[in-house]
C-alpha cells in the first residue's frame, strides 16, 4: 500500500517537472552601441522586438516561407506589385519615395521583393487552398454569379420587371430605373451581404439565367430583383475562387491547413503562448 | 482472492480513483507545456517540416524589420539619461507619475492591467513594472533637454513667430458692416463693462459670444504667426506686446477685443502648444542635438550602416 502511496505521489511531482521552452539567444552580451557607460547589446535588442512583435513575426516569417515554397513568383505578381506603386506615388506623390526610406526599405523595388510581391503569394496561396479543397468550399459558400437591382417602391420594382421580360438588358433596366443596389454582374457567396428572402432564392437557383420575380425585404421595405446568371461553378471557377479568397474565415483556414500541413511547432513558451493566445487556430 | 477483493474493495476503489485523477491532472498540465529544442547548442524558436528556426535566425528576421526603430528607442533613452543629472525633485515627481499610470491602468483594464502594462514596458525594452517609475524619470529628463532646446532656439523663434498667449471677447454680428441695433446694444454693454472697470476675463465670461473661450475668460492659449485666425485678428493679436490690449478688430465674425497676456519665455515654456510649435518650426533641432552629445560620450556603433540606419530614422544628416 505504501509504495502504491509513494508512486501517486512521485507521478504528481513529475508532472509539475515539465520543462519549458525558451528561445534566447546564444550571443546576448554583444554590444550594438556603446553610448557613454551605457552598452546596448543584441540581447536588450531582441527582447525588446520579441516582447512586442515576436508572435506576428513567427506567423508573418512562416507565411512567407510556406508561400515561398507552394506559390512560385510570377511575372503578373511584379505587374500587379508596379501597379500598387503607381497608385501609392499618385496619393503620396513624390513624397511616396521618401516615405519608404524613412520607413527603413532602401527603394521601391526593396518595398515590392519584401512587402509586394510576400503579400501577393500569401494571397496566392489561399487560392491554392481553395482549389485543393474545391469541392467542399463551394457547398460551403455555394457560389453564384448573380446580377441584383433594388427599389424602394413596389410600382417601380414591377415596371423594371416587365421591362426585362421585354428583353431590355439587366444594367440597361437597373440604370433607367434608378436602382439603388449596384447592378453589374458580381460573384455571389453565403456571406454576401443580402436580405435572407434574396439569398434563399439564389441558394435555390439551379439553372441559368434565372430571373426572380420581386422580392420583398420587409425588414428594409425594399423590393429586390434578381437574375441568376450562372448557377454552375465550374463556368466561373477562377473568379469564384477569387471572391472566396476574400473571405477572412477562408484565409485563417487555409493558413490553419498549411501550418498543420508543415507541421508548425513553437519551442519557445513566452511565443507559443502569444500565438495561442492571438492565433488560438494555428497551435493545435 | 476474492476474500481479498471483498475484505479491500473501498480501498481498491480509492487508489483506482486516485491514478485516474493523477492521469488527467498529468495530462491536463502538460498539454499546453512547450518542450525546448536546441540545434548545434542554439534554441530553436520555431519549426517547419524539418525546418529548424533558431534564435539566431529569429533575431535576424526581427531586426530585418524593425531593429533599426528598437535600438534607437534604446539609444534615445541610453544618451537622455546621460545628459540630464537626475535630481531628488524627479524621482519624487516620477514616483507619483507612475502611481497616477498604474490607477490609470487599473481603471482602464481592470483585473488585467498587470499584464497589459507590463507588455507595454516590456515593449519598451523594461523588465518590470517597477521600472515604470525609471522611464517616467527619463520623460522628466528628456522635457529638460527640451525646455534647453527651446531656450537656446527661443530668441530666432521669437523673432520670426511673434509667440503670444491672448484672450479675447466676441461681440458676434450676422453682418459687421451693417450690425442689427440689438449687436449694437451688446456692444454697448461690453464697453461699458470695461469701463467700469470689470476685469477683461468676467466680462468676455458674461458676454463674449465664443462660447469655446468664454468659459475660461476669453483664453485662447499659445497663438503664433502659424495659428490659424483669420488675417485681421492675428495681425492685431501678434502685434501686441504683454499686458496691451488690441483696438476693437473687426472680422467676418463681429468685433473682438484682444488682451495679450504674455510674451515671456517662462510663460510660454508652460503654456501648451508652445514646445511643439519650436519643435515644429526647428523638426531636426532635437535630433542633431542628440547625436552631437552622442559624439562627445565617443559613442560606438556596431558598424557604419547602422549609424547611418539611426540618423536616417531620427532624420538627422540626409545629405552627408
Amino acid at each position: 500500500m505504501k509504495k502504491i502511496i509513494t508512486l501517486i505521489c512521485l507521478a504528481l511531482l513529475l508532472t509539475g517537472c515539465a520543462t519549458s521552452g525558451s528561445g534566447a539567444i546564444s550571443d546576448p552580451d554583444t554590444a550594438i552601441i556603446t553610448v557613454g557607460d551605457t552598452t546596448i547589446t543584441k540581447g536588450s535588442v531582441y527582447n525588446m522586438m520579441y516582447e512586442s512583435y515576436g508572435a506576428s513575426q513567427i506567423i508573418a516569417d512562416t507565411l512567407e516561407y510556406i508561400s515561398n515554397q507552394e506559390i512560385e513568383t510570377t511575372d503578373a505578381m511584379y505587374e500587379e506589385a508596379q501597379a500598387s506603386i503607381t497608385m501609392q506615388t499618385l496619393i503620396y506623390g513624390d513624397t511616396f519615395e521618401e516615405l519608404l526610406i524613412a520607413n527603413g526599405f532602401a527603394s521601391t523595388d526593396d518595398y515590392i521583393e519584401r512587402i509586394i510581391i510576400p503579400s501577393l503569394k500569401v494571397s496566392a496561396l489561399t487560392e491554392k487552398y481553395i482549389e485543393i479543397n474545391f469541392d467542399s468550399m463551394q457547398e460551403t459558400y455555394t457560389p453564384k454569379k448573380i446580377q441584383v437591382m433594388s427599389f424602394t417602391d413596389l410600382e417601380t420594382a414591377e415596371k423594371a420587371l416587365s421591362e426585362l421580360a421585354s428583353g431590355t438588358e439587366f444594367t440597361q433596366v437597373a440604370t433607367d430605373n434608378s436602382s439603388t443596389a449596384a447592378s453589374a454582374e458580381t460573384v455571389y457567396t453565403v456571406k454576401s451581404d443580402y436580405p435572407i428572402d434574396v439569398k434563399v432564392y439564389i441558394a435555390d437557383a439551379t439553372e441559368d439565367n434565372q430571373l426572380s420575380d420581386v422580392i420583398y425585404d420587409a425588414e428594409n421595405g425594399a423590393y429586390y430583383i434578381v437574375l441568376v446568371t450562372s448557377a454552375d461553378v465550374n463556368s466561373f471557377k477562377e473568379e469564384a475562387i477569387a471572391t472566396i479568397a476574400t473571405l477572412d474565415d477562408v484565409e485563417a483556414q487555409s493558413f490553419d491547413y498549411y501550418l498543420d500541413l508543415y507541421e508548425f511547432s513553437v519551442y519557445d513558451e513566452t511565443l507559443y503562448n502569444q500565438i495561442k493566445a492571438t492565433y488560438p487556430d494555428y497551435l493545435d | 482472492m476474492k476474500d481479498i477483493i471483498k475484505k479491500y474493495w473501498f480501498i481498491g476503489l480509492i487508489i483506482v480513483a486516485l491514478v485516474a485523477g493523477v492521469a488527467y491532472y498529468a495530462i491536463d498540465s502538460t498539454k499546453d507545456i512547450v518542450q525546448g529544442k536546441t540545434v548545434d547548442g542554439e534554441n530553436v524558436v520555431y519549426s517547419l517540416s524539418d525546418n529548424d528556426v533558431t534564435a539566431g535566425q529569429f533575431y535576424d528576421s526581427l531586426y530585418e524589420d524593425m531593429g533599426a526603430s528598437a535600438i534607437a528607442q534604446l539609444f534615445q533613452f541610453a544618451l537622455v539619461d546621460q545628459l540630464v543629472e537626475t535630481t531628488d525633485e524627479m524621482l519624487v515627481e516620477a514616483e507619483a507619475q507612475a502611481e497616477y499610470t498604474i490607477d490609470q491602468f487599473k481603471s482602464s483594464y481592470g483585473a488585467t492591467y498587470e499584464d497589459t502594462l507590463l507588455a507595454a514596458l516590456k515593449s519598451m525594452g523594461y523588465d518590470s513594472i517597477d521600472d515604470l517609475s525609471t522611464h517616467m524619470v527619463l520623460q522628466l529628463k528628456y522635457n529638460v533637454i527640451l525646455e534647453e532646446a527651446a531656450t537656446d532656439l527661443f530668441d530666432e523663434f521669437n523673432e520670426t513667430y511673434s509667440p503670444r498667449i491672448l484672450s479675447h471677447i466676441l461681440v458676434a454680428m450676422a453682418d459687421p458692416e451693417n450690425p442689427t441695433d440689438e449687436e449694437l446694444a451688446k456692444w454697448e454693454e461690453v464697453k461699458t463693462a470695461l469701463e467700469d472697470g470689470t476685469s477683461f476675463a468676467e466680462v468676455a465670461y458674461t458676454y463674449s459670444d465664443d462660447t469655446g473661450s468664454a468659459t475660461s475668460g476669453g483664453y485662447l492659449g499659445y497663438s503664433d504667426t502659424t495659428t490659424s485666425y483669420v488675417t485681421e485678428f492675428l495681425e492685431a493679436g501678434l502685434a501686441l506686446e504683454a499686458g496691451e490690449y488690441s483696438e476693437w478688430v473687426k472680422t467676418d465674425y463681429g468685433y473682438h477685443l484682444i488682451y495679450c497676456e504674455a510674451t515671456d519665455f517662462d510663460t510660454l515654456l508652460v503654456t501648451d502648444g508652445f514646445l511643439d510649435a519650436v519643435f515644429t518650426a526647428y523638426p531636426t533641432y532635437i535630433s542633431e542635438l542628440l547625436f552631437i552629445k552622442a559624439d562627445e560620450l565617443e559613442t560606438v556603433y556596431e558598424s557604419d550602416e547602422l549609424e547611418a540606419q539611426l540618423k536616417a530614422l531620427f532624420g538627422v544628416g540626409g545629405d552627408e
